[in-house]
């Protein structure tokens, strides 16, 4: 498409995405590991990247339970997609959420299962946990 | 032997020796593997398949399942070898540049093996059509590029109780999985069952987005592995979606598929898709996913396309202008009547060479290359302001009332125009 040629020159390792930059900053949250967070890592594919500032990539930290919530609620897939959107999303919201989850279209997987097996929204996350969106692909 | 390649009529199959002094030879060191041995081979040359699309998954796909000794391969693919398709079409050549990509890949197929018959296609598999082309394949390889044809391939397999090995691949990523079908008696989830939607935006093409010519390779040959296991019948025994990254650690993401989707249009138990595949509208379906990179707007929402019929009241009106996008050979070849040739690439880097009266219809060969010209057309007329999205004019009443011209596209191209208001009309 004509737009490409518009787009600002970056580094790029040639596997069609941007190397591993230094997050610009702190997005409103703690990214440093405690007691009271959850170790996450995130995995974007398909193209999905480009909603996450370029990066396919990110390990974050998140409560262990949800903020203000009484009694205290473990940390859900539900908390976890709201998370992304507030803090991690860096444009286009509606290319990635619907409702409390995601688009259709969009695979999630929990360490490497179908979210779907996993209970979805209700699934509560524990530390170190690896959570992969997709997108297919068309290409051939 | 003589010659390399002959096979000598002495050395043919007898019952008791069920295959090719030739191929003992040629398949022995694939024959000695475990789970493989003399049945397997034999179920291998029994198979019949349909590989459609013989670019760059589809060539890999067709060099293994050839050289391995797949006893049919039938090939359906009604595009032409260029010279960019050959960094990863690597079963064409550039001498076969021009040629069905069909008939050039079975060339590639036969000279690696004879032992295997190719039947090549020089089509499209359509809506109406799939069932029909399919049928009689035990397997169905989707090595296509387009949405469209991956939900018609998927649906066609569902309503043929067949499984689809499907994969794809852009840029330095893939992804490949069997689809279908069941494994050890237990159904398989389909395509849609695992893609119900496609995403904005997740259309993009090798042509527009580039890609690696190693990875359509590996997921091509990923492709071939999955054909060949279920062929043995030594398929995983639950299904599984493979996930490869040129940069990833690992490089292949291999996991558990759900299983079928209760909720599925093709394969639940309230689908709505039958065995008249013609019905689905696949355009429809497909056309949300086009979406202009840099703006984030879909292209050619609903009321910024025509169809071809209400096309045809619309040519040769004085207020509305009509641009072919296609390249100028072939809008030598054949182009309707009070039409004027822009061929896209300028269009694209000039859209307002176009010139423009109240209305602009821009019209390809099959209305995908016109969305992209009206997309560039409409953003360069009205840079500041959000396009209108063409409700208000989607019953064709009146011109716009605004400076701006309206812009739309035929959708389908000249395929529907010859298929719905001028038969005469050469498709070529």
């Amino acid at each position: 498409m004509s737009a490409r040629t518009e787009e600002p020159e970056l580094p790029s390792n040639g596997l069609g995405y941007q190397p591993r930059i230094p997050s610009p900053k702190p997005l409103g949250y703690t990214s440093t590991p405690g007691p009271d967070t959850l170790e996450i890592r995130l995995e974007f594919g398909g193209g999905l990247h480009l909603l996450f500032s370029q990066q396919p990539r990110h390990t974050i930290h998140v409560p262990r339970h949800v903020p203000s919530s009484s009694p205290p609620k473990p940390s859900d897939m539900r908390y976890l997609i709201r998370w992304l959107k507030g803090n991690l999303l860096s444009e286009r919201e509606e290319m990635f959420g619907e409702g409390d989850g995601v688009r259709p279209g969009i695979l999630v997987l929990i360490n490497d299962a179908d979210w779907e097996l996993e209970g979805e929204l209700e699934y509560e996350l524990r530390d170190r946990d690896e959570v992969v969106f997709i997108s297919t692909l068309h290409g051939g | 032997m003589s010659g390399p390649s002959t096979v000598k009529t002495d050395a043919e199959s007898t019952p008791e020796r069920p295959l090719s002094l030739d191929e003992y030879e040629r398949y022995g060191r694939q024959m000695i593997m475990p789970g493989w041995g003399l049945p397997g081979q034999l179920r291998l040359k029994q198979a019949r398949v349909a590989v459609v699309g013989a670019g760059g998954l589809g060539c890999p796909v067709l060099q293994y399942l050839a050289g391995t000794g797949v006893g049919t391969i039938e090939i359906f693919d009604h595009d032409l070898v260029s010279k960019s398709n050959l960094h990863r079409q690597i079963l064409h050549t550039t001498e076969r540049i021009g040629m069905s990509k069909a008939v050039s890949a079975s060339l590639a197929m036969q000279s690696l093996n004879p032992n295997v018959r190719v039947i090549p296609r020089e089509e499209a598999i359509q809506p109406s059509t799939a069932l029909a082309r399919l049928r009689d394949s035990d397997i169905i390889i989707d090595c296509t590029d387009r949405p469209m044809t991956r939900y018609l391939l998927n649906d066609a397999a569902v309503r043929l109780g067949k499984p689809l090995v499907s994969g794809a691949a852009i840029s330095s990523a893939g992804q490949w999985a069997v689809y279908g079908g069941s494994a050890k008696g237990q159904k398989r989830a389909c395509y849609r069952c695992l893609w119900p939607a496609l995403l904005p935006g997740a259309a993009g093409r090798c042509e527009d987005v580039g890609v690696w010519g190693v990875v359509t390779g590996m997921v091509g040959t990923g492709m071939a592995s999955e054909v060949i296991k279920l062929l043995l019948g030594n398929e995983d025994p639950n299904p599984l979606l493979h996930i490869f990254h040129l940069g990833g650690v690992p490089l292949v993401r291999t996991i558990k598929m759900k299983p079928p989707s209760p909720k599925c249009k093709a394969c639940g138990p309230d689908a709505t898709i039958t065995d008249d595949l013609a019905e689905a509208d696949y355009d429809e379906f497909c056309e949300a996913v086009l979406v202009d990179e840099l703006t984030g707007e879909v292209v050619g929402a609903p009321g910024e396309r025509v169809g071809a019929k209400d096309f045809a009241s619309l040519i040769g009106k004085g207020d509305v202008i009509v641009v072919d996008t296609r390249p100028e050979i072939e809008y030598g070849i054949a182009s309707i009547p009070h039409t004027l040739n822009i061929p896209l690439d300028r269009i694209l880097s000039n859209p307002l060479e176009v010139p423009t009266r109240q209305e602009v219809i821009f019209l390809c060969r099959q209305g995908n290359d016109s969305q992209l010209a009206a997309s560039a057309l409409r953003a360069a007329l009205t840079p500041d302001t959000p396009v209108s999205t063409g409700e208000a004019l989607a019953d064709g009443a009146g011109a716009p009332a605004a400076a701006v011209p309206r812009v739309r596209d035929v959708r389908g191209g000249l395929r529907a125009w010859a298929r719905d208001v001028d038969p005469s009309f050469p498709l070529y």
